[in-house]
């Protein structure tokens, strides 16, 4: 087996020969693309050791740009069920948005890498002086992957769609505060009014009070342009065939085998030497979900890239370890490229996580020792968050010293008192009333990584007197528990996905989101309301972010919930994938069509 | 014959309407319903006005008696319901899986029946020697050793280190993508098989017809042909039978382990993602495939054994 020792990208840069020597590399041209590796055949059983190269988050290295490599077809697994429709009025699960966003495009994206709102469709948009009244203005010539062009009112028909409740769209109340809304969804209007199509470019959306959010909440791919023509002709096969204008067009999906993303020529992205993107000529996501099954198939160089461990996917920290032990992965921020001989060629991209995962309180229960804030607070800092991290997850992650934001807003504290303290939070306990502690049910899942965490803030709570007793459901049915039905003390849980830290907050704290929405601990302040609220409300962004700082400082000190971690996006690929991005929220939403193969993957 | 069969398939109807009653009841109890897939963490703020809007119309609020009575009025109609948001009918995406499930079972059963068979009768006819020992504890390692254990180590074995093989998939209906999975699920078939086989050719050993043919001077491989295997294959057949049924419906497992896009993964999704319709459908296409299966196997008796006679 063959595998080139390629010219590497100035992020990514490799060559040389391996500490172990067990095989023949000839030379490494940095100039002349490919060099063969000899190898006899059956050192490809053996473990060799790792060639590592890491390069500070991203730092470029002496050469030239790799310029991209047209072509290829680019094979991942999908982790997640299959998608339940592709039509945007369905942004539902996981696998469903990783295609939609490459499928559709929106006004706006959140940058996967800033965190922030990015022009898509929309190349720039202006508020007014109050933040009430949004415009939008289009790129001119771009087209739908059936030729026609996506204009303003193409916009403004799926907000309506998504809007009108006889669709049923689960995203129907994101428009909420749009002037003209209510009377819509009550059929007094045949339109929303606060959506104007001033020209066939220009779309001006009018809120009924401030909201600076409204490019976070219009970067779902809920708010994503469709042909109003083809929509309507295909009806509800819309979501098995669906067109949109984004750089890859559905090829063919055959339910519990693979789909097929195809590129659109005449997507209207460049990259920055003026190539047309995407680069790919195909996609393939192959339903494959059980996590040994993809790393197998990654060793055996059949798939391109995993995320690995992520606040939503239930891989064995102990396997993922393992994986980059032998990757020699060392720990740390940035991107790093490595390549382990046999049997897998791996690098590693790394993101900063943008989930939390906290113990949270149940409010709703009466009489419960967590009523007082001193229990909370005890609890806090009882648990040695760097322990968990270190030992558990063996350092795939970040303790949350800092409060309930996760690490990927530049906002979020980074130390909020709650230090590892047993012995205060003895001394807090007795000052409650509860000198010897009390025994409380935990909600946790049955991933392996829930059930490790679970043990593991059990002896450190237990040291202080708090013994807890773990529930463990399935994702689905804690999740029900918890959300639903109420029906829980303390539950490990984690929050994120959000690209905004008000948002974050909002969803967390806020007494409007108590129960399913977010606030799963049914928490209810007035004060961090009303703060939220006129956060929410502001009209420029450093009165924003300075009640949120203010909102954040008093959730910390309540401490409705107990921080635990922030848990590290990590991605294995193969060493000859190019463009792969740090995506806090979910490494599996990729935006393809800035990834590349620098050279042609010999497929077993 | 005709009118035993009927008969039978007749029987059929209170099973499959008790199988029904179960799961509504197991799904029923397991918290959470198809909306809980709406509520990923990742997708943000789902307003709980819009899931209320929802399970009202999609009828998931409604009383257990009332769903139930409406999903069986359906059902009585020929109506499986929906998968999901796009327009595909249970009944459709059962079908389309069908093909690789079949696939799977038939290259199981193929190869646990001649492994079985074959070991069995080897070891049958050496009874007591090393062979015969060893060939035993060969099988019950076979009976004994999960199936996703299994298929884990011959993946690791053949796909990744040898690279003989993929790991997992369907590829293009290739029959290189097959060999795992079936191999996996054969071999735990086998094992049992080829027991069944050494006991039933044991038994027949010491039959008289067999030691009226050799008595007469009958050559072994005439005995064994011609006395021994046709005499001894009733009971195996009705474990063929069985199998048939457990490797079409069982194969849950292995279609995970080796993402085989047949009914088996369906089902599993399915049950994750509380999509109680199609779980409704998969446990029923199971249950008639057991049924008609042992139906088959009680109508083919009558031929092998002309003794059985179904009046």
């Amino acid at each position: 087996m063959d595998k080139g020792c390629p010219v590497w990208s100035d992020s990514e840069h490799l060559c040389g020969s391996t500490p172990r020597g067990l095989y023949l590399r000839r030379e490494c041209r940095e100039d002349a693309g490919v060099v063969k590796t000899v190898r006899p055949r059956y050192f490809s059983t053996l473990m060799a050791a790792a060639v590592l190269v890491a390069v500070a988050a991203g730092g470029p290295v002496t050469g030239a740009p790799e310029m991209p490599r047209l072509g290829g077809v680019y094979v991942k697994p999908n982790v997640y069920s299959e998608p339940l429709s592709m039509d945007p009025l369905f942004a539902l699960g996981a696998s469903t948005i990783m295609l939609q966003m490459n499928i559709f495009d929106g006004l706006v994206r959140v940058d996967p890498i800033r965190k922030s709102v990015v022009p898509d469709v929309a190349e720039r948009w202006t508020h007014s002086p109050d933040a009430k009244t949004f415009t939008f203005y289009l790129r001119k010539g771009v087209r739908f992957h059936d030729g026609s062009e996506v204009t303003a009112a193409d916009f403004k028909y799926q907000f309506e769609r998504v809007a009108n409740p006889a669709n049923l769209s689960p995203h129907m109340a994101r428009l909420a505060g749009v002037v003209g809304l209510k009377a819509f969804q009550e059929k007094r209007t045949a339109e929303i009014t606060g959506i104007a199509v001033v020209d066939k470019y220009t779309l001006r959306i009018t809120m009924e009070g401030s909201n600076l959010l409204l490019p976070y909440y219009l970067a779902g791919t809920w708010a994503s342009a469709v042909p109003r023509r083809v929509v309507e002709e295909r009806g509800k096969d819309f979501g098995v065939r669906p067109v949109g204008s984004g750089p890859f067009v559905l090829e063919s999906w055959i339910r519990g085998q693979e789909i097929v993303l195809r590129k659109f020529p005449n997507y209207w992205r460049k990259d920055q030497w003026g190539n047309q993107l995407p680069y790919l000529e195909r996609v393939v996501f192959r339903p494959i979900r059980d996590t040994t099954a993809v790393q197998a198939e990654l060793e055996a160089g059949r798939i391109d890239s995993a995320w690995i461990l992520g606040a939503a996917y239930d891989y064995s920290p102990e396997k993922a370890m393992r994986l980059l032990a032998e990757a020699g992965y060392p720990k740390g921020f940035g991107v790093k490229i490595l390549t382990v001989d046999i049997p897998i060629q791996v690098a590693v991209v790394e993101a900063v996580a943008g989930y939390t995962t906290y113990i949270g309180f149940n409010f709703d229960l009466p009489g419960v020792p967590w009523r007082d804030k001193r229990v909370r607070q005890a609890v806090n800092h009882a648990i040695d968050r760097r322990a968990v991290v270190d030992v558990v997850l063996h350092g795939m992650a970040y303790p949350a010293v800092g409060g309930p934001l996760p690490l990927m807003f530049p906002e979020a504290q980074r130390a909020s008192g709650y230090g590892y303290d047993p012995e205060k939070a003895r001394k807090l306990l007795a000052e409650a009333g509860y000198p010897n502690g009390f025994s409380a049910r935990i909600l946790t899942r049955s991933s392996p990584h829930y059930v490790a965490m679970t043990e593991a803030v059990m002896g450190f709570l237990g040291a202080v007197g708090i013994r807890l007793q773990p529930e463990v459901l399935d994702t689905t049915a804690a999740r029900a528990a918890r959300d639903q039905d109420g029906k829980f003390e303390l539950s490990l849980s984690a929050l994120g996905g959000e690209g905004h830290p008000l948002i974050f907050l909002q969803r967390g704290f806020h007494s409007r989101f108590a129960g399913p929405a977010g606030n799963t601990t049914r928490y209810r302040n007035p004060t961090v309301d009303q703060l939220l609220d006129r956060a929410a409300a502001a009209r420029d962004t450093n009165t924003m972010l300075r009640l949120v700082r203010d909102a954040e400082r008093i959730v910390v000190d309540e401490a409705p919930w107990s921080s635990i971690l922030h848990l590290k996006g990590v991605m294995v690929k193969q060493p000859y994938v190019r463009g792969l991005r740090p995506v806090a929220i979910d490494m599996d939403w990729q935006p393809l069509e800035e990834v590349w193969l620098a050279w042609e993957p010999t497929r077993r | 014959m005709l009118r035993y069969a009927i008969r039978r398939l007749i029987l059929a109807v209170p099973i499959l309407l008790g199988v029904t009653l179960m799961t509504f009841v197991l799904m029923w109890v397991i918290p959470g319903d198809i909306t809980q897939s709406f509520m990923d963490p990742k997708i943000g703020t789902i307003d709980p006005e819009v899931l209320r809007a929802v399970r009202e119309q999609w009828g998931l609020d409604a009383p257990f008696l009332v769903q139930y009575g409406r999903y069986m009025g359906n059902l009585l109609r020929g109506d499986m319901g929906y998968t999901s948001f796009t327009n595909e009918r249970v009944r459709d995406a059962i079908v389309s899986r069908l093909p690789a499930t079949a696939r799977l079972a038939l290259a199981a059963l193929v190869l646990s029946t001649c492994l079985g068979i074959g070991a069995g009768v080897f070891t049958a006819l050496r009874r007591g020697s090393y062979l015969d020992t060893a060939g035993m504890i060969v099988t019950l390692f076979g009976v004994s050793v999960p199936t996703f254990w299994l298929g884990f180590v011959l993946m690791w074995w053949l796909a990744v280190w040898w690279a003989l093989l993929p790991a997992t998939g369907y590829g293009h209906g290739e029959w290189s993508y097959v060999v795992l999975p079936a191999v996996t699920l054969g071999l735990s078939y086998a094992g049992a098989m080829a027991r069944l086989t050494r006991s039933a050719v044991l038994d027949v050993l010491d039959a008289e017809y067999v030691r009226t043919a050799r008595a007469k001077g009958a050559g072994r491989r005439t005995v064994i042909a011609r006395h021994i295997l046709p005499n001894a294959m009733v009971p195996v057949l009705t474990v063929i039978g069985v199998n048939l049924g457990g490797l079409m419906a069982g194969s849950v497992v292995v279609e995970s382990v080796f993402a085989w896009p047949g009914i088996g993964q369906l089902f599993v999704e399915a049950i994750q993602g509380r999509n109680l319709l199609l779980v409704q459908g998969c446990v029923l296409f199971f249950a008639m495939i057991f049924i008609v299966v042992n139906i088959l196997v009680d109508l083919v008796y009558g031929f092998v054994d002309p003794r059985i006679r179904y009046d």
